[in-house]
């Protein structure tokens, strides 16, 4: 190998360069320069001119000729330097209600990157575990009240050792707060700048630390989470009764995670709430009984490029356990009602946790209350409804009458307090449409929206009933593309003037007179009042009072008899029709022809003997003769009588007589006696 | 291989076996692995090792000849072994 004069252009560290010759010498010429370590052992080493050789020389032989320079370097031992390790939890002065759980981790990490054979955890000096592998966590339970201090030491492969700072942990008598409960975390209260957990009854897995940095009651706030992993702070109070209302509030500003696991998650007795992010912005969803999906609750609320909330929330739950149902109100505004309880059966209220996932953003908390009654309004029978509102719209605030319709405008009156509607009017905003309507239609029930869409005309309109003075009308429902309101009768082209609407799909007019008749339509309207088109009318005639109840009405008896007997049954007029038949017919009772003119003939016969007979014939329009026509001969004037029968000595100048089956109407004629 | 300009270039470096540097200006990062006879004249240079490779790692060449004339230089950009 020869350097004439070339050089190594870095100034690197001479243990970089590990130059081993096998054969052949090795030359520096003119102004060479190397750096390294060179081991030649068979070879000849020549530095010649103003070269320079710097590092260290192994070589057979070696000669330096004029101003060549060997210039050997200390070789540096190489140390292996211990491990750095760090007890990530517990952290320091952490204070824990006995009997505590508590997870024990340390991270390691080798500065000469040499791997972690054993990770030791103390307590004292008692050596809790040894481990081999990562994770490097253990969990010690049922932990009694005392003083405890942990450490961890770490050996790497090439048995350096290092030493992580003691954390001293405190665990204190256990501490049950009671309802109602309310806490502010402030330093009146107890709460000091530090971790939370043990603080005041309240346990803390994870990052949950009191500070005085933010806070929207007084000077200091909790924070869950931001460490990078999930943390979950709780509190546990004695099991409250089944049948209980409670209320649970909090401000909070959530951090909305991609999923469960890194949601900010509000749980207690069957309730479960996590803030999940959307796009831009943060949707609280609740959980599925069952844990079956989640569902939104609340609209988004903006955040800021870590995923919080950008402004202070305040999360109020009331959860009813009597009915296993829970309310959500946020920022003192009820937003979701009847939520169902995710489990079965029900469990009762005793605590609540708040968790943050692995974020680095912590989940802020503060002013926390715990109550049987509502923090934001009187509700004596705690449905969920301001008993000022009850009250003044006409509901009970006595008992709980929260899924009720109260104005039957198919939205219940927890519902109505919802949308801030009135639950005794059906139509808060006045513009004719239902409230329920508009709600299902995405209208707005609290401001009124035009209808100019006129419902479809009834069909099927008929008299199902008729009387004597009354006639029941009923017809088809109407179709209109939100409601039908009600519907208008016509009786003889006039509007039936109703003390209430006609909102069903049948009507009885009353104080008619009996055997008139009457012509009826219907029309529908809306709510917004389009009217729809008349109906056709249909004829209904009253029925006629009857006395004597046989069939035959006093007005019609009245009318062709007057006082004389008339029996359903007969016929006085012989045309085959019984006077209930006449009556049913609409023909005269007493009217053979009933209007129909009969053809005549001239009377014939009768010319010279008193034998003789007078004959006419009786025909119907088309020419048949018309058998039991009545025919009345009149002997105006001359020498002649007339009787009906041959034999009779009735005789007189008048007789009627009836056609027989040929048509024939036959007297009889004799001398008029003098 | 002999490169005298700086639109050539050495190509495979699983191919090459002796290289030869004229002219001026010319930088050859060798890769390592086993080579034969270099020769580098001029101010041209090669340029051997990782510059922040994995600690403890060590790049090695193998040169059956190696020859730097006037102003020619190699630069060592971490551990190697030659």
């Amino acid at each position: 190998m020869t350097w004439n004069g070339g050089a190594v252009a870095s100034e690197q560290p001479p243990e970089w360069l590990d130059f081993r010759l096998l054969a052949g010498n090795l030359t520096l010429n003119g102004s060479s320069r190397l750096r390294g370590y060179f081991t030649t052992p068979f070879s000849k080493v020549t530095i010649n001119g103003q070269s320079v050789l710097e590092g260290g020389l192994l070589a057979r032989e070696l000669l330096i000729n004029s101003g060549g320079v060997l210039r050997l370097l200390a070789l540096e031992a190489e140390e292996n330097r211990a491990p750095a390790v760090e007890l990530v939890s517990p952290v320091a002065g952490q204070v824990l209600a006995a009997p505590a759980t508590l997870r024990v981790r340390a991270l390691a990490s080798d500065p000469d990157g040499d791997p972690i054979a054993l990770m030791r955890f103390w307590r004292d000096e008692v050596l809790l575990a040894t481990l081999e592998a990562e994770p490097f966590e253990i969990e010690l339970s049922s932990l009694a009240v005392g003083t405890y201090r942990f450490r961890a030491t770490a050996t790497d492969a090439n048995g350096s050792t290092g030493e992580s700072e003691t954390v001293v942990v405190s665990v204190v008598p256990p501490f049950v707060p009671a309802l109602p409960y309310v806490t502010d975390f402030e330093s009146r209260e107890g709460y000091g700048v530090g971790p939370l957990g043990g603080q005041q009854g309240w346990r803390a897995e994870g990052d949950v630390v009191v500070s005085d940095a933010d806070a929207v009651a007084g000077t200091q706030a909790v924070l869950v989470g931001g460490g990078g992993r999930a943390s979950a702070a709780s509190l546990v109070f004695d099991p409250v009764a089944a049948s209980q209302v409670v209320y649970w509030t909090a401000s909070m500003v959530p951090v909305a995670g991609d999923d469960s696991a890194t949601a900010t998650v509000v749980r207690f007795g069957g309730v479960d709430l996590r803030f999940l992010r959307e796009g831009l912005m943060g949707v609280w969803q609740a959980t599925l009984p069952g844990g079956l999906g989640a569902v939104p609750v609340t609209p988004g609320l903006p955040l800021d490029a870590s995923r919080s909330s950008l402004e202070w929330i305040r999360i109020g739950i009331r959860a009813d356990y009597l009915r296993r149902e829970w309310d959500l109100i946020l920022n003192g505004r009820l937003v979701a009602y009847g939520l169902k309880m995710t489990v079965d059966p029900v469990p009762e209220f005793a605590g609540f946790e708040v968790s943050a996932g692995a974020g680095s953003s912590a989940t802020l908390l503060d002013r926390v209350t715990v109550n049987f009654s509502a923090p934001w309004f009187q509700d004596a029978d705690h449905d969920g409804m301001d008993d000022v509102w009850e009250e003044t719209n006409g509901l009970d605030r006595s008992r709980n009458d929260r899924d009720e319709d109260l104005d039957g405008d198919d939205l219940t009156n927890i519902e109505e307090f919802l949308l801030g509607l009135t639950p005794n009017n059906p139509d808060t905003d006045g513009d004719g449409l239902y409230d329920g309507d508009e709600q299902l239609y995405g209208w707005g029930a609290s401001s009124p929206t035009p209808d100019n869409e006129a419902p479809s005309p009834p069909a099927e309109v008929n008299a199902a009933t008729v009387g004597v003075d009354r006639v029941t009308l009923t017809w088809a429902a109407a179709d209109d593309n939100l409601r039908v309101a009600g519907y208008l009768v016509y009786r003889d082209g006039e509007a039936v003037d109703t003390a209430e609407a006609i909102r069903g799909t049948t009507f009885t007019d009353e104080g008619l007179v009996s055997g008139e008749t009457y012509y009826y339509a219907v029309q529908s309207f809306d709510f917004a009042g389009n009217v729809s088109a008349t109906t056709d009318e249909i004829e209904v005639t009253t029925l006629a009072e009857d006395e004597d109840a046989d069939g035959l009405p006093d007005t019609w008896e009245n009318r062709f008899f007057f006082e004389e007997a008339a029996g359903p049954d007969d016929d006085p007029d012989g045309d085959g029709l019984s006077n209930l038949a006449e009556y049913q017919a609409g023909s005269h009772p007493k009217d053979f022809f009933n209007g129909v003119l009969p053809t005549l003939s001239d009377p014939h016969g009768g010319t010279s003997s008193p034998e003789d007979t007078l004959v006419i014939e009786v025909r119907r329009p088309d020419g048949t003769p018309w058998e039991g026509a009545p025919v009345t001969f009149v002997i105006d004037e001359g020498s002649r009588r007339i009787s009906a029968d041959r034999e009779s000595s009735d005789y007189a100048t008048k007789v009627r007589v009836r056609a027989n089956a040929d048509g024939v109407a036959v007297v009889y004629l004799e001398p008029l006696t003098p | 291989m002999v490169l005298n300009n700086s639109g050539q270039s050495v190509g495979d470096f699983s191919d090459l076996l002796d290289l030869t540097l004229n002219g001026n200006g010319l930088v050859v990062e060798v890769s390592p692995g086993r080579y034969g006879s270099f020769t580098l004249n001029g101010n041209n240079r090669i340029v051997l090792g990782v510059r922040g490779g994995e600690p403890g790692a060590v790049s090695e060449y193998e040169f059956q000849r190696l020859t730097i004339n006037g102003q020619a230089t190699w630069e060592v950009l971490g551990p190697v072994r030659v």
